[in-house]
């Protein structure tokens, strides 16, 4: 037996871990745009001071982040790889952020996340990417890009004049929902797919919750016997 | 009227309790075969094809084509599998999910995919059109039973009886769970503690992602677990006819899966011989001794002979086989391939840049290394006793001669392919070893156990299970929602 304080300060712990673990969750909860496979097709170098364009068709509202593909070494600690996300005139900015390395454990993905722009449906942004390197350092990054000759917009080194036709850089949109039960809602669709009717839809909610549900009483109710 | 102090205390009870990590473990097992994209288990696709195969007709009357070229591991197309798996696994995309970790399927904007109707219509057999297949050969009674399944749902879409067989499989794990109370109640664990160590095994995330695959170690790992709770009981009753023939049963199934059953006989003999020497030891007729010794040896060395046919290395000279050793020792004995073991064992996904994803094996190590000291006590040191709380020496003997007996067995495996090609090609990947989860648990609770009696902090015992509760819970959780629905789904 152990005092009731012991099983306050347990059940504390077991909350702040559930706590912590769905908050990232929520965090990570994003829907990428998966008509898009991303691809390490060509590269395009990208020196400092120079600025590669890219325009892109978006079909969906609440965009909130881009997906890149940059070639290993990637961005190192003191670089900077700063993503403009501008109007179709290429002038007028609405987000900026800077490329970090993406959750997911690959040395190529690198992702921009921007507080979410609600009515981002039908229209076209213009993605402008800089590269800082570290001080004295002539480093360049160098991106992946797609062949993609039916793609409208073709991809530019606006300091160069440069372009790359038939290529897109090998980004990715990624969007959100209004809210969080909408984000559930499509969750489920998405695992729902190519399953049986006995794991899509109601099913797999009732599954979720009631392993939840169980697991989680059982541990309470060993802590609190 | 409802009595809120009645419906308290029918909660409390230990059957309640059990109860509920079984239904979580099941419906667990249930979210996570629906979260795995299909044939993404371990080896899931040869598996499923082996049950296609003993599903087909007897009288093959199509014609069977040889092809003998290479596979692509990143198009399922290419693999020598029925026609309905390499159909399904292009109309489901599978070949996104298997070249770079950050794409997924293209998803439709339903909770229909893409080509979900066109499967659904069963335009494709369920026949492998190529020789020769690529299925598991030998030991087949996890498939024989799953094409049981198969036959049963024939009529149904590819969908409804692949994930019934992995529903099947967890089907199979909730009965391991179960086991695990039973084998900690045997040795002597109180009902709370028992349940907190079951608990902390249902929630072990490779136990809980094995148990969501259609795979033949579902059987195997459920059958070493019977072997275990009736060697138990074994012991604690001594050796009587019924507790023998389920020893044997249980064997045998583990074997007609997996060859790795096979260890299961050798602890059999050797328990049985143990028991018996208690017995015969004071026997005052030597000649009764002689013949016993001389039986045991006998058996013992029957069961080997007949094992070491699966052995490469067999014919080999002594020096040879020592140079052969050495070498595969040196290879294979290293922190690197000890961490990929352990990675692999506890289920820690390399899918994701987390730091907690990278310490976590070195804070399970840590643990471990508390473990093995507290047992040294307990198993060692005559002076202490053992505390009422913690299992028999006996129990524990039995438990870390199973964990032994298998790690002996996998490496004898993967040294015998190793001297054939030349390479570590099988590996010990820490899956190999989950049919002793529970055996390991329970070790390394009781040496833990040990070490807060050996320092006067018992009362710690019973707040580390439930600290190790929370926290094995909290890791699946983490798996399932931030790491595997994320790579898949988002």
């Amino acid at each position: 037996m152990f005092k009731y304080s012991n099983k306050k300060i347990i059940l504390t712990l077991f909350c702040i871990l559930l706590l912590g673990i769905f908050f990232r969750f929520f965090a990570i909860l994003s829907f990428s745009d998966s008509n898009i496979l991303l691809k390490k097709e060509t590269l395009v170098p990208l020196q400092p001071k120079e600025m590669l364009t890219q325009k892109i068709f978006i079909n969906r509202n609440n965009l909130s982040s881009f997906d890149f593909l940059l070639r290993t070494p990637g961005i190192k600690s003191g670089e900077k790889a700063e993503i403009i996300i501008a109007e179709d005139d290429c002038q007028t900015p609405i987000r900026q952020g800077n490329l970090q390395e993406a959750f997911l454990n690959s040395k190529n993905l690198y992702t921009v996340s921007f507080p979410s722009i609600p009515n981002s449906q039908n229209k076209t942004y213009c993605l402008r990417v800089s590269f800082t390197p570290q001080k004295n350092s002539a480093k360049k990054i160098q991106l992946f890009a797609m062949t993609d000759k039916s793609h409208p917009f073709t991809l530019i080194n606006s300091t160069t004049k440069t372009s790359y036709p038939d290529q897109t850089l090998s980004i990715r949109p990624n969007y959100t929902n209004d809210n969080l039960l909408e984000d559930f809602s499509e969750l489920n669709q998405r695992i729902s797919q190519y399953k049986p009717y006995f794991l899509k839809n109601a099913f797999l909610n009732i599954s979720i919750i009631g392993f939840l549900l169980a697991s989680i009483l059982a541990i309470v109710l060993l802590i609190l016997c | 009227m409802f009595n809120l102090r009645k419906s308290l205390n029918f909660c409390q009870k230990p059957f309640f309790i059990l109860g509920l990590i079984l239904v979580g473990f099941f419906l667990k097992g249930v979210l996570l075969s629906a979260i795995f994209p299909i044939f993404d288990g371990q080896d899931e696709s040869r598996h499923y094809n082996t049950i296609q195969y003993l599903s087909e007709p007897k009288e093959k009357n199509w014609t069977v084509a040889t092809q003998n070229g290479k596979q692509n591991k990143n198009n399922l197309a290419t693999y020598r599998y029925s026609e309905e798996i390499k159909q399904t696994a292009i109309a489901t995309d599978n070949d996104a999910l298997r070249g770079d970790i950050f794409n997924t399927i293209d998803f439709s904007n339903s909770s229909v995919g893409e080509n979900e109707q066109m499967i659904n219509q069963r335009l494709w057999k369920p026949y492998n059109f190529i020789s020769p297949p690529d299925i598991v050969f030998g030991t087949q009674l996890y498939h024989s039973i799953g094409s049981l399944i198969e036959k049963a749902f024939s009529r149904q879409s590819i969908l409804v009886r692949f994930y019934l067989l992995r529903i099947f499989s967890v089907f199979l794990g909730t009965i391991t769970v179960l086991f695990a109370y039973l084998i900690a109640k045997s040795i002597g664990f109180s009902e709370k503690h028992s349940l907190l160590i079951t608990a902390i095994i249902s929630f072990q995330p490779k136990f809980s992602f094995y148990y969501s695959n259609i795979n033949y170690d579902a059987l195997l790992i459920l059958m070493f677990s019977v072997f275990t709770y009736f060697g138990i009981l074994t012991i604690k009753k001594g050796l009587n006819w019924k507790n023998l023939a389920l020893l044997a049963v249980s064997s045998l199934i583990a074997f007609l899966t997996k060859k790795t059953g096979a260890i299961l006989f050798v602890v059999m003999i050797s328990l049985i011989i143990l028991l018996l020497n208690e017995r015969i030891k004071h026997q005052k007729n030597k000649n009764i001794r002689t013949a016993f010794y001389f039986i045991s040896a006998a058996s013992l060395a029957l069961v080997l002979i007949y094992l070491s046919k699966y052995v490469a290395f067999f014919n080999e000279s002594f020096f040879a086989l020592t140079d052969s050793l050495g070498n595969y020792l040196s290879k294979s004995l290293t922190m690197g391939r000890f961490a990929l073991s352990a990675r692999t064992y506890w289920g820690t996904l390399s899918w994701v840049n987390s730091w907690f994803m990278d310490y976590v094996i070195n804070f399970i190590w840590i643990v471990e290394i508390l473990s093995v000291i507290g047992l040294v006590f307990l198993l060692f040191n005559k002076k202490e006793g053992i505390p009422k709380f913690l299992p028999e020496k006996k129990y524990l003997f039995f438990l870390i001669g199973m964990i032994v007996a298998l790690q002996l067995g996998i490496r004898t495996a993967d040294w015998s392919v190793f001297t054939i090609a030349e390479k570590l090609s099988l590996g010990a990947p820490g899956r190999y070893f989950l049919p002793n989860l529970t055996a390991h648990i329970l070790v390394v609770f009781s040496g833990l156990g040990m070490l807060f009696f050996h320092f006067k902090k018992e009362h710690y015992f019973e707040k580390s299970l439930l600290i190790g509760t929370i926290l094995m819970f909290s890791f699946t959780l983490y798996l399932i929602f931030n790491v595997v629905i994320f790579r898949f789904y988002l």
